[in-house]
């Protein structure tokens, strides 16, 4: 079959470039923002989804995981307590200044009880997996971008901790997490025998609604959450934070692809528009010219997106190394499909256009 | 036998005083395999009759039948296909797809009607050796002389077998010589093809193939039908 949309659109090749590069931008700011978006949302999450708890128990301002505001150290008794409750365990969450000779970074250091591993490094992918009194487990990337090995010291709060382990999928949008005993954590956190959470798991068949006013009663300030909450917080503190300026620059994004597509092949119709008669004077049907349009904004929009996902896998792999990027197929894929969408959407007006052609009119053009 | 019955057939531009009759009540045949002449001065109705023929305007009055079916009021997916499959249209601007290769505006015709792949390519390859240009095949329309194209078109013109081949002024952009090679082209492919060719010319040289001539004039026929 003869490709006339691949010859009408090469035939002018400067107005093609210069589409796919339009396209390839929009696409990469499309894929750059939500590859990141989902990335910080992923990683904010991830220490809920790999704590095996059915409630999360914080301080009643802390309703997601990005605030960790102070529990009493009594409260874990008193939520052990609690009718209903089969295990609770304490953890300490702290973002802290932490310094390698002169470089210096921020970790959110997780204060967890080594001897039930509730709260440890779900991916240690180097050196031990738990860490001793004055010992810390490291985001691989953080440590690869601060120069420190296993090995090392690292100086947090005027404690030197040394690092004995490297753990994957611990890097966040915020800071990277680091994890150590609880009696380390204590001394370096900013409140003293305070707990940030308490994670809860439940005698089986217990029903997490009614446990909750149970803790609620008993400790003045606190608030529990079944683990399905205390994600969605989380996720809407992100939808909050980045969500709005994500989906705003990619609604643009996705308009200057429409636009930029819509003007290449609304210009190329209305140059080509005889031909386009001609097609129907010698039989071809609408929906024949209206494929043949549609086919010249797919070629523009899906080499854009093969450029734009070339140059972001390109891109993610460096970027990747300071802050999480989601680049997993399903992002590609969803921004695939938004292409095709674009597609479709630029080449209403040229196909409007090309079905009022008159194929008489070719009786009467003499050039 | 018939493969064309024009009956009564009018067209007019507008309304009221401003109503212009460019085809007033015609009507004529065509039998299989002849050649029709259509002459007549500038404005006289022959393009507005060749495309009421091609099935591209909408007749005010009258009846058109191609192959025994009349075309007048079918809706517009049947009338293309009635151009893609019965009828052939060689134009005076030659009309060509300018980014496509002589082989490929022939193709595209028969991609049109299913015909796909090698069949479409060696079918429009054998058309364009058939009409002189076997080694123009890949030579994109600026590349190719006023004649070239012609036959390029010509060609494409043929690529469905179609029963009748309409020509509106098919030499009016052509030298003599030319001109004389293409309106040959057109005897050959009627006679040899029995097919029925309309023509639709001031070119007087052109009545030498013609088996009929039919005069327009202001819109009607003027002479013998």
């Amino acid at each position: 079959m003869v490709s006339i949309a691949r010859k009408n659109l090469l035939r002018d090749k400067t107005r093609f470039i210069s589409s796919v590069l339009g396209v390839t931008f929009a696409m990469s700011l499309i894929l750059f923002q939500v590859g990141m978006f989902i990335g910080a949302m992923k990683r904010a999450r991830a220490l809920i989804d790999n704590i095996e708890a059915d409630m999360w128990v914080s301080d009643e301002r802390a309703a997601h995981i990005e605030y960790s505001a102070h529990l009493p150290w009594e409260t874990l008794a008193r939520v052990k307590a609690t009718r209903g409750v089969a295990e609770a365990h304490g953890l300490i969450l702290a973002r802290v200044p932490a310094k390698k000779g002169e470089e210096s970074f921020e970790i959110r250091i997780v204060g967890y009880d080594t001897k039930t591993g509730v709260g440890g490094p779900w991916k240690v992918v180097e050196g031990k997996d738990t860490p001793g009194r004055d010992e810390v487990i490291l985001d691989r990337q953080a440590a690869e971008n601060n120069g420190i090995e296993l090995g090392d010291t690292i100086e947090v709060k005027d404690r030197e901790l040394r690092v004995v382990g490297l753990s994957q999928e611990t890097k966040t949008f915020i800071a990277d997490y680091a994890f150590s005993p609880l009696e380390t954590v204590k001394k370096i956190a900013p409140m003293q025998d305070m707990w940030s959470f308490i994670v809860v798991e439940l005698e089986e068949g217990t029903d997490p609604e009614e446990v909750k006013p149970s803790i609620e009663r008993r400790m003045d300030g606190a608030k529990a959450y079944t683990k399905e909450e205390f994600t969605a917080n989380t996720i809407n503190f992100w939808v909050q934070r980045m969500g709005i300026m994500v989906g705003a620059m990619s609604s643009v994004a996705f308009l200057v692809g429409i636009v930029v597509v819509g003007i290449t092949i609304y210009t190329a119709t209305l140059e080509r528009s005889r031909e386009y008669g001609i097609l129907k004077a010698i039989g071809a049907k609408n929906s024949y010219i209206y494929s043949l349009v549609l086919k010249q904004a797919l070629i523009c929009s899906l080499v854009g997106f093969l450029t734009s996902a070339i140059l972001m896998l390109i891109t993610f792999r460096f970027v990747g190394r300071y802050i999480p990027i989601y680049s997993d197929w399903k992002l590609f894929g969803g921004i695939f499909a938004t292409t095709c969408i674009m597609a479709l959407a630029a080449a209403i007006l040229p196909a409007r256009h090309v079905m009022r052609i008159d194929p008489a009119t070719v009786f009467n053009y003499v050039r | 036998m018939k493969v064309l019955e024009v009956v009564n057939l009018s067209k007019t531009y507008g309304h009221g005083r401003t109503a212009v009759h460019a085809v007033r009540d015609v009507s004529f045949s065509l039998e299989e395999g002849e050649i029709v002449l259509i002459m007549g001065p500038s404005g006289s109705g022959k393009t507005t009759l060749l495309s009421m023929i091609g099935c591209l305007l909408t007749p005010t009055s009258g009846r058109i039948f191609i192959c025994g079916e009349e075309v007048t009021n079918l809706p517009q997916k049947r009338l293309s296909e009635i151009r893609l499959k019965r009828l052939g249209f060689v134009f005076q601007s030659f009309n060509l797809l300018s980014s496509l290769t002589a082989s490929e505006n022939v193709q595209v015709a028969l991609n049109l009607a299913g015909v796909r792949g090698k069949g479409a390519k060696e079918r429009a390859e054998g058309l364009l050796r058939l009409v002189g240009l076997g080694d123009r095949l890949d030579h994109l329309p600026h590349e190719l002389s006023g004649g070239e194209r012609q036959r390029v078109a010509i060609a494409r013109a043929l690529a469905n077998e179609p029963k009748i081949i309409l020509a509106d002024e098919p030499t009016g952009n052509l030298d003599s010589k030319t001109g004389h090679r293409v309106v040959e082209l057109l005897r050959r492919a009627a006679k040899e093809g029995n097919r029925s060719v309309i023509i639709a010319s001031h070119d007087h040289r052109i009545r030498d193939i013609a088996d009929r001539v039919l005069y327009l004039e202001d819109g009607r026929l003027s002479k013998g039908a």
